[in-house]
């Protein structure tokens, strides 16, 4: 079909970069919005702006909180298909009480999980979740919406999109193009290192263009690279390729009867009820174990298992602060006594390769200056489609014009749509946090509606104006939503200390960085953004005055 | 992670090694050596400029090692290089003078 | 599949019938490619008493590199034919040693 393998290749980048590309580009960004979720969560929900606390008292503050929690109502509804014959008021039988914190958590966020009787499937769970103020046990209303951790974060893996994991599919394979449009790129760039530092903005826009595209790609192409693969790599067991859930099924139930016997932890209750001896002198017993080996640390994860059962245990995770893994380190002991049953030996190579290569994409680790890097590598694979869609539209948009077709101008309206509207839609969700009442039911599904409704206003308005593209001009649009970009930023700034009292030089005055961080970031969105309408407009009315004869460039 | 002060200088002098080295790196291609002199410096003198540029982003490398764990220390290095690629790049597309400073022993073959 | 001469291109329409088939087996031929591999990595690893969850990761990131090779290769290849028997059946044909490796183990 093709008469080389860069012709093939060339082919390949352009078309699956460009279809799945506005997967991507959410993809990226938001996921460069996640490094610092929840640090967004915090701007979102102000009752939570306290400093973040290590994991509080079990024995005085959790085991309350846990033995509050019940399924709610629509988790009963959902769970009712999945059970013959009736289900019961209150859910008694716990299967797991687990407890997870990270250096940059204010709240704590807790998870119940308890037997289903009478269930389909005999190990079905039925889930309770709240989230506490870990200073006092108290449960703060779980239906405001973290905007990081809760939405931003979920976009993108899976776009929101769950039913049956559609979004997580859809998200997952535009990661497999990813790969594979990296691999096309440097078949078809043939001076990759010649041009490694080459960006020509003097040059004719096609030109200038393929140059940031390239330099964005090439400079950050072990990011982007890695951070797909790890992508695809945490989601493969559970969604992509569910091997030793279905068709290995027996290898994996063959391992972890193995596993349970090697351990000592009971897979199953024992059906004899049994106390809870004090969990804070076991957290204690593992922290001076893990101080012991040289590796002091802080509990990240807490779980107990078969709650009120003979076979109970509680399992103690060290968090991975300082280091890329997440938690490690287990230490288990018998619930009913505190004893020791297990410490976790060293992980093997292979684990710990795991560990890397997972600990790496989903960042529990602190380590500001890391962050900050991984938002610019984010930044950088953006800019790196942004440029690919505006390089697809400018190649063809001057043929297009003569035989007047309509191609530039569909992939110009939506890549306006992907780029600048994205942002405004980010801006929006913000800005309706701030504007709805706060007693509002449902208010976080107002907020999503108002995240979408930006985005989809953004399409009507990108699509309406992109007229002069089918002429082989510029798109008003970028440059309206460049400045629709800047107004929004502002906007969300000031609401931000109106109505919550928290003004930049407040929370600059006293060191609150993750409000002001926010605040900052926005700022500098608004200058950026007003910068570009500039350059666009100067770009648009160069474009008018002449009709430059462009050198028709091709990689 | 970075406790302290030291740890802070440390990651500054790291960037700016691998700032440095990347820059070293860009000037010891004839085409960007031409952007930033009159004339690019003899075979000899690239040489020197890449030898440079190795030894920025190694020094870079062995800054990120004293700060953290290893295996955050690689991450942090690989991070920083791509920041300083791109800084490099964007000097030379609109300032490429300012790298002069990066080698002065250099003269501008211009002034005679 | 008749053999594209490599002396011009064919014309847009047949290219448009061309291409679809190349892009089913990247997507789908690709993907039972690359199932099999996991599922053969993954009980092969288990077999030679690789713990149970170090054999998945390795098969998985195994199968991932092995679906980016199938993408790449469906798009540039010109034997169409075979490709589907290399995907499709050697897919299967790794499913069904991992299924047997099973048997033997459980």
């Amino acid at each position: 079909m093709f008469n080389s393998f860069r012709q093939a290749m060339a082919w390949l980048h352009t078309w699956f970069g460009l279809v799945l590309g506005f997967v991507l580009m959410a993809a990226f960004f938001f996921g460069a919005l996640s490094v610092f979720d929840r640090e967004i969560d915090r701007w979102s929900i102000p009752a939570t702006r306290i400093e973040p606390q290590p994991m509080p008292s079990f024995d005085a503050v959790l085991r309350p909180a846990f033995e509050r929690m019940q399924p709610t109502a629509e988790a009963i509804a959902a769970m009712r298909p999945m059970v013959n014959g009736d289900m019961p008021k209150r859910f008694d039988q716990v299967g797991s009480w687990s407890a997870y914190t990270t250096h940059r958590d204010p709240v704590l966020a807790l998870y119940a999980g308890y037997d289903v009787p009478n269930a389909k499937n005999p190990d079905e769970q039925i889930w309770a979740y709240a989230t506490i103020d870990p200073r006092n046990g108290k449960a703060l209303p779980d239906d405001q919406l973290k905007i990081g951790s809760g939405f931003f974060f979920p976009l993108h893996y899976g776009l929101t999109l769950d039913w049956k994991n559609l979004g997580v599919w859809i998200v997952g394979f535009s990661a497999l193009v990813m790969l594979a449009a990296l691999v096309s790129g440097v078949v078809m760039h043939r001076k990759l290192f010649r041009e490694f530092f080459t960006f020509r903005p003097g040059k004719a826009r096609l030109r200038s263009v393929l140059d940031l595209h390239n330099l964005t790609g090439v400079v950050a192409l072990p990011f982007h690279f890695f951070f797909a693969l790890t992508g695809l790599l945490i989601f493969a067991g559970t969604y992509y390729f569910p091997v030793g859930h279905t068709q290995l099924h027996g290898l994996h139930d063959l391992h972890e009867q193995v596993e349970a016997r090697e351990t000592g932890l009971p897979h199953t209750r024992a059906g004899v009820a049994a106390g809870l001896a004090s969990v804070d002198a076991m957290v204690a017993q593992a922290q001076r174990r893990w101080q012991a080996h040289d590796k002091a640390g802080d509990v990240g994860f807490l779980v107990l298992q078969h709650v009120g059962d003979a076979n109970g245990y509680v399992s103690v995770y060290r968090a991975g602060t300082d280091r890329i893994a997440l938690v490690g380190d287990g230490i288990h002991f018998k619930a009913a006594t505190g004893e020791l049953i297990r410490e976790d030996p060293p992980a093997t190579p292979v684990a710990r390769m795991n560990e890397f290569l997972t600990g790496l994409h989903l960042q529990h680790f602190r380590h500001w200056l890391l962050r900050w890097l991984y938002v610019l590598g984010g930044l950088a694979g953006a800019t790196c489609i942004a440029t690919g869609f505006i390089f697809f539209v400018e190649k063809r948009k001057r043929q297009h014009a003569q035989q007047g077709r309509q191609g530039a101008r569909i992939v110009d309206a939506l890549a306006v749509t992907t780029v600048t509207g994205m942002v405004l839609a980010t801006l929006g969700i913000l800005i309706a946090n701030r504007l709805l009442p706060e007693a509002l039911p449902a208010r976080g599904d107002w907020e999503r509606y108002a995240f979408w409704g930006t985005w989809a206003l953004a399409l009507v308005h990108a699509g309406w104006r992109s007229a002069p593209v089918a002429r082989g001009l510029v798109n008003p649009a970028w440059r309206e939503q460049c400045w629709a970009i800047a107004l929004f930023a502002l906007a969300a700034v000031l609401l931000n200390g109106m109505t919550t009292g928290d003004h930049l030089l407040r929370t600059l005055a006293q060191g609150y960085w993750p409000v002001a961080g926010v605040d900052l970031s926005l700022l500098a969105t608004a200058v950026i953004a007003v910068m570009a309408a500039r350059k666009v407009g100067q770009r648009m009315r160069a474009t008018v005055a002449q009709a430059p004869r462009e050198e028709a460039v091709h990689a | 992670m970075p406790e302290s002060l030291l740890d802070n200088l440390l990651l500054a002098t790291a960037l700016l090694s691998a700032l440095a080295g990347m820059g070293w790196l860009a000037l010891s291609m004839d085409v960007h050596a031409r952007q930033v002199w009159a004339r690019a410096p003899s075979r000899g003198g690239l040489r020197v400029l890449r030898g440079l540029g190795t030894l920025g982003i190694v020094m870079a490398l062995l800054l990120c090692l004293a700060v953290d764990h290893a295996s955050m220390a690689v991450l942090v290095w690989a991070m920083a290089l791509i920041g300083a690629a791109l800084v490099t790049a964007f000097t030379l597309s609109w300032q490429p003078t300012r790298l002069r400073l990066l080698a002065p022993w250099i003269r501008d073959h211009r002034l005679r | 599949m008749p053999q594209v001469s490599t002396a011009s291109a064919p014309p847009a329409a047949s290219r448009r019938l061309q291409v679809l088939p190349r892009i089913l087996a990247a997507i789908l031929g690709g993907y039972v490619f690359a199932w099999g591999t996991v599922a053969l990595t993954t009980s092969a690893l288990f077999a030679v008493k690789l713990a149970f969850h170090d054999a998945e990761f390795l098969g998985a990131l195994v199968g991932l590199l092995a679906y980016l090779g199938a993408f790449l290769w469906a798009i540039a290849t010109h034997h169409v034919a075979r490709l589907w028997m290399v995907l499709v059946g050697g897919g299967a044909l790794m499913a069904a040693a991992a299924s047997l490796l099973q048997s033997r183990l459980v």
